[in-house]
């Protein structure tokens, strides 16, 4: 690879399992994270931070900054791209729960940004919120792509914090989307999604890849155009992410080694995205693993987080079992394990859903 | 940053009326209190019984994009992408759904629309619209964001057109509610561009360019954006251009040239 690329330059990630290192290891080990509920009043098992502390953005975005073990670049010009699914909620719940007065305006979503900036010693040329539900980060990574490839920034930094609230476990426990004892990803007894903690942060950058390098390969992004929270029943859109990823990285389904789903264990997500997967890779489908049975869905943040865990996936040519699937519940012969499976050619492709018929794909490649 | 394409329709549901590219402007009736107070009948000819039940971002998207669609008949809207850019995102709704939470009954509907990209969902759902999508949230110039996203797909040909939304939607009784801060409000507004790359065989066709460069210079909420009304008055009176933006977020201009 001596053309110019999106390389991934740092990457971290907080979740229930530790920083990325630790993460990737432990799902590589079939460790799962998640514990008994209550979940903010909800009767579900989840994935909180290990450490409460990192619930504070200022802390967690501190804690990604310093465990790169490099300061963050402030020469050149830098776009800081924050990813959230929701709005100011955190605040609202500050008012109601007697902690502020009222909530200050702007919202969040930029003071988000800012205070995650200052917090890790970083002073961008811009920054910019993307905001698509449970896609946002690899949203966030497509958008990233084009402005590196476009040379408007000398390099991107992504950031995402999910730390789950009350009004976002009253929501899907109000839309029975909770599993009660843990999600089983694609598994016969699936019942439903757990929520889940964790941060990111990535730092990108377009230069000629050398081997070894993680690039951004491909991205796309589509949305069913269907219905506000389930899926389309038949995985056209995610299809349609997953081809328009293939075709910004100039590849076909057999170049690709694994496949990152979204397996939220919900009846619905799961069965369309098996449906999905058929489409893309039809009877030739590579081993495929979903996080979620095992550091919960992390939201705002999930995309993020999740490419970041499965690039060092890709770099120790291993996919993670997927927690909590034991019986195959989907029509398709999708290639899910709970065991660890060999990933035999250098790419992933990582799948997004989520609310509002938002689906997103990003390819991940080990430069040759 | 240098970007230049096509407008091929326009609409935006603004404090001063509704305007659209073909059907020029029409003045709210006497007893409506604006942009939030839009009928169905006024943008949308086709019954559409769940229309008074959308929460606000979502009716104000809806309603840009019914306008600007409802003069672009014949077209395939599949692969079209939409950018979204919103100074509030779905605060109202996050507003009412803790209310409810509060309230000890948690509403499902209100939840599943408490997201800042809910809106791009309606007008999709609505409008059969299936490519890529971009929702750019608060920051001081997001409709400006997420018209640079559309370029975005344009150029890396991603999608034949971009719909292009910015969207200023809080509920009057939010603004004054005791939950907010004391802060200055602008009124609310939806803005809807749908832009190509190239000429159209049957398009509107107006030539525009977009340039100038995004900065950061420290928290701020959004203006007006009324660049974006600036902009769709040009394409109705069939003039040229050019609106200098000189914002907390971006210094530059937007260009309709000669018809």
């Amino acid at each position: 690879m001596n053309d110019f690329s999106v390389v991934l330059e740092q990457a971290q990630v907080l979740t229930a399992l530790g920083d990325l290192d630790a993460t990737t290891q432990s799902l590589i080990h079939g460790a799962c994270a998640l514990r008994p509920g209550p979940c903010f009043g909800a009767d579900s098992a989840f994935a909180p931070f290990p450490d409460e502390k990192c619930r504070r953005l200022r802390c967690a975005a501190s804690r990604l900054a310093s465990s790169l073990g490099v300061r963050l670049q402030n020469n050149g010009s830098t776009v800081f791209i924050n990813c959230i699914a929701k709005g100011d909620i955190h605040s609202l719940e500050e008012v109601v729960g007697g902690n502020a007065s009222h909530v200050d305006l702007p919202p969040l979503v930029d003071r988000q940004a800012q205070e995650a900036c200052a917090a890790m010693g970083l002073k961008p040329s811009h920054i910019i919120s993307i905001s698509n539900a449970c896609a946002s980060g690899a949203i966030a990574v497509e958008r990233a792509k084009e402005l590196l490839e476009e040379r408007r920034y000398d390099c991107a930094v992504l950031f995402g914090i999910e730390s789950i609230c009350a009004f976002v476990a009253s929501g899907f426990n109000a839309l029975a989307a909770l599993s009660r004892h843990g999600a089983r990803p694609f598994d016969a007894k699936r019942d439903g999604l757990s929520l889940g903690e964790a941060a990111a942060l990535a730092v990108l950058s377009y230069r000629p890849a050398v081997k070894g390098d993680i690039v951004i390969s491909g991205a796309g992004s589509s949305n069913d155009a269907n219905h506000r929270t389930g899926p389309s029943r038949t995985g056209e859109g995610l299809l349609r992410a997953a081809r328009a990823a293939l075709n910004d990285a100039s590849m076909e389904p057999g170049d690709i080694g694994a496949v990152k789903c979204h397996g939220t264990a919900t009846q619905y997500n799961d069965t369309m995205e098996a449906k999905a997967l058929r489409g893309i890779f039809g009877g030739s489908c590579p081993p495929c693993a979903s996080f979620k049975g095992a550091i919960g869905h992390t939201s705002g943040a999930g995309s993020l987080v999740e490419i970041l865990i499965a690039s060092r996936c890709l770099a120790r040519k291993t996919l993670p079992p997927t927690a909590g699937y034991a019986l195959h519940g989907v029509d398709e012969k999708i290639t899910l394990s709970s065991a660890p499976q060999p990933i035999a050619a250098p790419s992933i492709l990582c799948l997004s859903a989520g609310f509002g018929g938002v689906n997103a794909a990003v390819i991940i490649s080990e430069a040759q | 940053m240098h970007a230049a394409g096509f407008i091929q329709g326009c609409s935006a549901v603004h404090q001063s009326g509704r305007y659209s590219a073909r059907g020029g402007h029409a003045a709210w009736e006497q007893n409506q209190q604006g942009p939030l107070d839009v009928q169905r009948k006024q943008v949308y000819e086709q019954p559409l019984p769940e229309f008074g039940k959308l929460q606000c971002a979502d009716k104000l998207a809806f309603s840009a994009a019914a306008m600007l669609f409802g003069e672009l008949s014949g077209i395939d809207r599949t692969d079209f992408g939409i950018c979204l850019g919103t100074v509030y995102g779905s605060l109202s709704t996050d507003i009412r759904y803790m209310e409810s939470l509060v309230a000890g009954y948690p509403r499902p509907a209100y939840f599943s629309a408490t997201l800042p990209s809910s809106p791009v969902a309606e007008v999709a759902i609505r409008f059969g619209i299936k490519g890529p999508n971009r929702v750019v949230c608060g920051g001081a110039c997001p409709g400006l964001s997420a018209l640079d996203c559309a370029f975005g797909i344009l150029r890396k040909n991603k999608a034949p057109a971009a719909l292009v939304m910015a969207i200023n939607a809080l509920e009057a009784a939010d603004r004054s509610s005791a939950l907010i801060g004391p802060a200055q409000f602008t009124e609310p507004y939806a803005y809807a561009l749908l832009i190509s790359a190239g000429r159209w065989e049957k398009g509107l066709n107006r030539r525009f360019v977009f340039e100038g460069e995004f900065h950061d210079r420290g928290m701020t909420l959004a203006g007006d954006e009324s660049y974006f009304l600036d902009m769709i008055l040009a394409i109705i009176l069939r003039r040229q251009c050019r609106i200098a933006v000189e914002s907390a977020g971006f210094e530059g201009s937007l260009s309709i040239e000669k018809d």
